[in-house]
């Protein structure tokens, strides 16, 4: 007899997958999207979790150019030990420079045009990629799809150097394995500055609205803000120490910064690095540009994005056919341990997965996209008037704590002397207010990153958050936004994208390095005197590939 | 009792050890073997801290979380009642349950509370708008056979995201109304969300997709779905519970029984003592029923001296079908419906009062079975029983007509679930 009770063995069931506590208060990382982010009480630390995307001219020009690309994400199980259930792929798309590009009319009509242009290169488009999967014996396959001289595979050894030889004839660097996170960041300072409730406080998933809690972005603390503010008496509240939410009211009704008796501000940033002494699994390569473009002279722009997606309970079901071992071949296997292990063991079909994370622009998900599971794409064009809203209500928390800082804003916020809380409905509600930091074209510190002295303008802000990838630019050495190295600090680049880059420092322009200046806080009314960001990474880069540092032990 | 004690704590050590010789001689534990050792872990781990930290919120979470694990997995008793007592502790001491009266909502439906799973869900309405409140609703809704209520609630979820348990609650609804195929479609869709890292839920699919092949006649699609799961989710009593319930159905008796048995011994629920005693009545040894039979009936009435109402269904039944004592399977089934009034509570008092001889009061119950659409043989088995009882030939026969169309072999063995 068929009986409701059957739905109770399903609530039995749906139950497992409902809630499961992480560790308790580990240290923030990258956390997105929403579904595998472990900043989430319920969240473990997820393989799929994409940390960085890397992208810049190699310095070796030996035998032509190249790019080298670096896909770092969780190292789970642990570092230099992958993840059989998961692949990585990486796309490329090389493009010559005169792709779209946003019009100088400052109205949203611009946006959206440019939008659509992105968009129809971006529809049907079937870009080449280096698909990364693992077996048992910790090996990893690397298919190289679509690529112009064809497509071939070649399985190699994890956490070691290898070159694999394309048909056509290419050397191409490989390295994947574990790795020190290259990644160096005050994450927790992020968290403060957009009172993001799960750093701080145990929330879990289910709880949408008390992620962002309805309290003003700022870069300075607010008086009165007892929910995120600096507690000395729990200092490592919100780095490594989580506290239940307190009951009563979630917002702020204070009218004002806070200042100290000596009349400074706080920072809500330490400078420290959050990502200290942990560690990744990567994919880094480096590869000609003649293999990624039979016509290297034209395509000049690299656009690169990374995924990863699940293996689907399906296909391992079907996998699981085969045979499990029983005593007696158990046994045999022992036995033979040692010997040689197979090059088999793959399931590269991507048939046979489910996508989880994209990665491209740094900090657009965080800042952007608010990590939400449906808005990972590289094709983000969708987003476009998403992004005019949400940017339009970060410039309203982060614009009037630039000014207080006496630095001169691209946001309009009507001169508010302190950080307010607005959301938008409309798009075109929120883009007079953010137009100018849309349509401003970035500063860069120098020229260094010119390598070639070319007329190469950079890019305007809102040409930075659409398409979501990174855009190499083989005339250049790479610094975000044209690529990203490994050095760059681009989670004060992001800010700084806030910043009046025409006269906004003292009447001149600012550019996308300002806010890493120390003499700039050393000047200024605010405790601690620090840049918002480490200015490097805990570990010296190496020198030579695969580049990131050999991982913590 | 203490045989019970050993038999459990013998397979209880199997289970742990086996995964450190797994390593040693490349022998595979099962998947249920793993899961269950670590969750042993996990509630270890948790014990160790909470004595040290009892009033730590997070670890009280923690705690009432995986004993509600271990109890889901297992589906055993003595689980059931410590993670109540976690879940009791934990309540009594966090100060922001949200996370918490979501857990005890899904324990509290599991025992068949629906009273207390509203209550559940009351101090916690500022979530109303999130899917994982909703979806209670939607499951309470399903319990009180407002089917639907609860498709409106699963299809506005699912329309936010297609998550494979939101799926597979509109494919039970499509599955019970009738549209196999639109159920069939749906849980394959469902299966293509679950990842790898979740193979019991895969399995649990599989299954249900079995047993709904298994209701329609479709026997080799059935075992075929059964043995994906075990492969999919080794060493789970679920799994094998279904495939003995499958080799009774095929007369392969002696298969069955072996499994029972086996099954009985690491997984002593009184759901399998009867389907073991009804399997034997079902090949006409009552004598060997018996024991199997009399054991199932102290557990379920034991159950219910506790105060715990979730087995009123299985004593209706059970009384009606393995003792043939209409009195009493009338006095479960009434007590059953207090609580929850759908189509198969409907239906099982029906048959309850049927055996009983009331035929006009069954007849008028049965009305209200049917009444929810429910397409299942052996729901229109009992509806043609009742008519033809009752003296309406003509809509008896055409009742014994549909159980048949449904399910060609609708006689066959089956387990009361």
């Amino acid at each position: 007899m068929l009986t409701i009770k059957k739905k109770n063995s399903l609530i039995g069931l749906l139950i497992l997958n409902f809630l499961l506590p992480s560790s308790i208060c580990t240290a923030a990382d990258h956390n997105d999207p929403n579904a595998i982010n472990s900043i989430f009480a319920d969240i473990p630390t997820n393989p799929a979790d994409l940390y960085d995307m890397f992208g810049f001219p190699s310095d070796d020009k030996t035998d032509g150019e190249k790019v080298v690309v670096a896909l770092t994400f969780a190292s789970i199980p642990k570092a230099g030990v992958f993840d059989t259930d998961l692949l990585y792929r990486i796309h490329f798309d090389p493009d010559p420079r005169t792709g779209p590009a946003m019009q100088d009319e400052h109205s949203l009509s611009s946006i959206v045009q440019y939008a659509k242009a992105v968009g129809k290169k971006y529809l049907d488009f079937k870009p080449s990629e280096v698909k990364v999967t693992f077996n048992k014996e910790n090996q990893a396959k690397v298919d190289f799809i679509d690529f112009p001289g064809g497509s071939f595979s070649k399985v190699i050894p994890t956490n070691t150097v290898t070159t694999i030889q394309s048909p056509d004839g290419y050397s191409i660097k490989t390295f994947v394995g574990g790795r020190d996170d290259a990644f160096f960041n005050d994450l927790p300072g992020f968290f403060r500055s957009i009172n993001y409730a799960p750093q701080f406080y145990h929330i879990p998933n289910s709880m949408k609205d008390k992620r962002e809690l309805p309290i003003p972005k700022t870069l300075i603390e607010l008086e009165g803000n007892t929910l995120f503010n600096f507690d000395k008496n729990n200092p490592d509240l919100g780095i490594t120490v989580k506290k239940d939410l307190p009951k009563g009211s979630l917002g702020w009704n204070g009218n004002k910064f806070l200042k100290d008796e000596n009349g400074n501000f706080r920072f809500v940033y330490s400078g420290k690095d959050a990502r200290a002494g942990g560690n990744v699994n990567a994919i880094i390569l480096e590869i000609p540009l003649k293999f990624l473009t039979k016509t290297p002279d034209q395509d000049r722009i690299v656009r690169t994005w990374g995924e990863s997606w699940v293996l689907k309970a399906t296909a391992k079901a079907d996998s699981t056919a085969e045979e499990k071992p029983n005593l007696f071949s158990g046994l045999f296997k022992a036995a033979w341990a040692g010997a040689a292990p197979a090059e088999t063991g793959f399931n590269d079909d991507i048939k046979n997965y489910n996508k989880v994370d994209v990665d491209g622009v740094p900090f657009l998900d965080a800042a952007l996209n608010e990590r939400e599971d449906d808005r990972q794409m590289a094709n983000n064009i969708k987003l476009s008037e998403h992004y005019v809203k949400r940017f339009a209500h970060l410039g309203w928390g982060f614009g009037p704590s630039i000014s207080a800082l006496g630095l001169g804003t691209c946001f309009d916020h009507s001169n508010s002397p302190v950080s307010v809380h607005k959301t938008y409905n409309l798009a075109i509600k929120a883009f007079p207010r953010a137009k100018k930091c849309f349509f401003q074209r970035v500063n860069m510190p120098d020229n260094s990153w010119n390598v070639k002295n070319l007329d190469i303008k950079p890019p305007r802000t809102f040409e930075i958050f659409i398409p979501n990838v990174a855009s190499i630019d083989m005339d250049t050495n790479g610094t975000w936004p044209f690529g990203r190295r490994l050095e760059d600090q681009v989670a004060s680049r992001f800010l700084a994208l806030f910043l009046d880059m025409e006269k906004g420092c003292g009447g001149k322009p600012c550019n996308l390095e300002t806010l890493s200046d120390l003499t700039l806080w050393e000047k200024a009314p605010i405790v601690p005197k620090t840049p918002p960001n480490p200015l490097k990474n805990d570990k010296d880069f190496l020198k030579e590939f695969p580049y990131l540092a050999e991982p913590w032990q | 009792m203490f045989i019970r004690f050993l038999k459990i704590s013998f397979c209880l050590v199997v289970a742990v050890l086996s995964i450190p010789l797994t390593g040693l001689t490349g022998l595979t534990s099962t998947d249920y073997q793993q899961e269950l050792a670590k969750i042993e872990g996990d509630i270890s781990s948790s014990r160790n801290v909470s004595a040290t930290s009892t009033d730590n919120p997070e670890i009280l979470l923690r705690t009432a979380y995986f004993y509600f694990l271990k109890s889901s997995l297992t589906g055993l008793e003595q689980d059931m009642i410590k993670a109540g007592w976690a879940f009791d502790k934990a309540i009594e001491g966090l100060p922001t349950p949200a996370d918490l009266y979501l857990l005890h909502t899904a324990f509290n439906l599991k025992l068949h509370r629906l009273t207390e799973a509203k209550a559940d869900l009351e101090k916690i309405t500022f979530m109303s708008e999130d899917p994982k409140f909703q979806v209670w609703e939607g499951d309470i809704d399903v319990q009180e056979g407002n089917y639907r209520s609860a498709e409106t609630i699963y299809r506005h979820i699912i329309e936010q995201k297609r998550d494979w348990d939101n799926l597979s609650r509109l494919a039970y609804l499509r599955w019970k109304t009738g549209d196999f195929e639109g159920a069939d479609h749906l849980y394959s869709e469902a299966e293509e969300e679950i990842s790898a890292k979740d193979m019991r839920s895969f399995a649990w699919v599989e299954l249900q997709r079995g047993l709904m092949a298994l209701s329609r006649g479709h026997n080799k699609t059935a075992w075929a779905r059964y043995q994906r799961a075990d492969r999919a989710y080794s060493g789970y009593w679920l799994v094998k519970d279904y495939m003995a319930e499958w080799l009774g159905a095929q007369r392969n008796f002696d298969a069955a029984i072996a499994l029972y048995q086996k099954l009985i011994v690491c997984t002593p629920r009184p759901e399998l003592y009867q389907a073991l005693g009804d399997l034997y009545v079902f090949m006409g040894k009552q004598a060997l029923a018996q024991p199997w039979h009399d054991k199932a009936l102290a557990a379920y009435l034991d159950s219910a001296l506790r105060g715990e109402v979730q087995y009123y269904h299985h004593l209706a039944a059970f009384y009606a079908d393995s003792r043939m004592d209409g009195v009493e399977a009338v006095k479960w089934a009434q007590k059953d419906i207090v609580l929850r009034k759908n189509a198969t509570t409907h239906d099982a008092l029906a048959w309850a009062l049927y055996r009983n001889d009331q035929y006009p009061a069954a007849l008028e119950e049965i009305k209200k079975a049917l009444a929810g659409n429910w397409q299942d043989a052996h729901l229109y088995f009992h509806a043609a029983m009742i008519h033809l009882a009752a003296g309406q030939i003509i809509e008896g026969k055409g009742y014994l007509q549909k159980a048949a169309e449904i399910n060609p072999r609708y006689d066959s063995f089956h387990v009361h679930r």
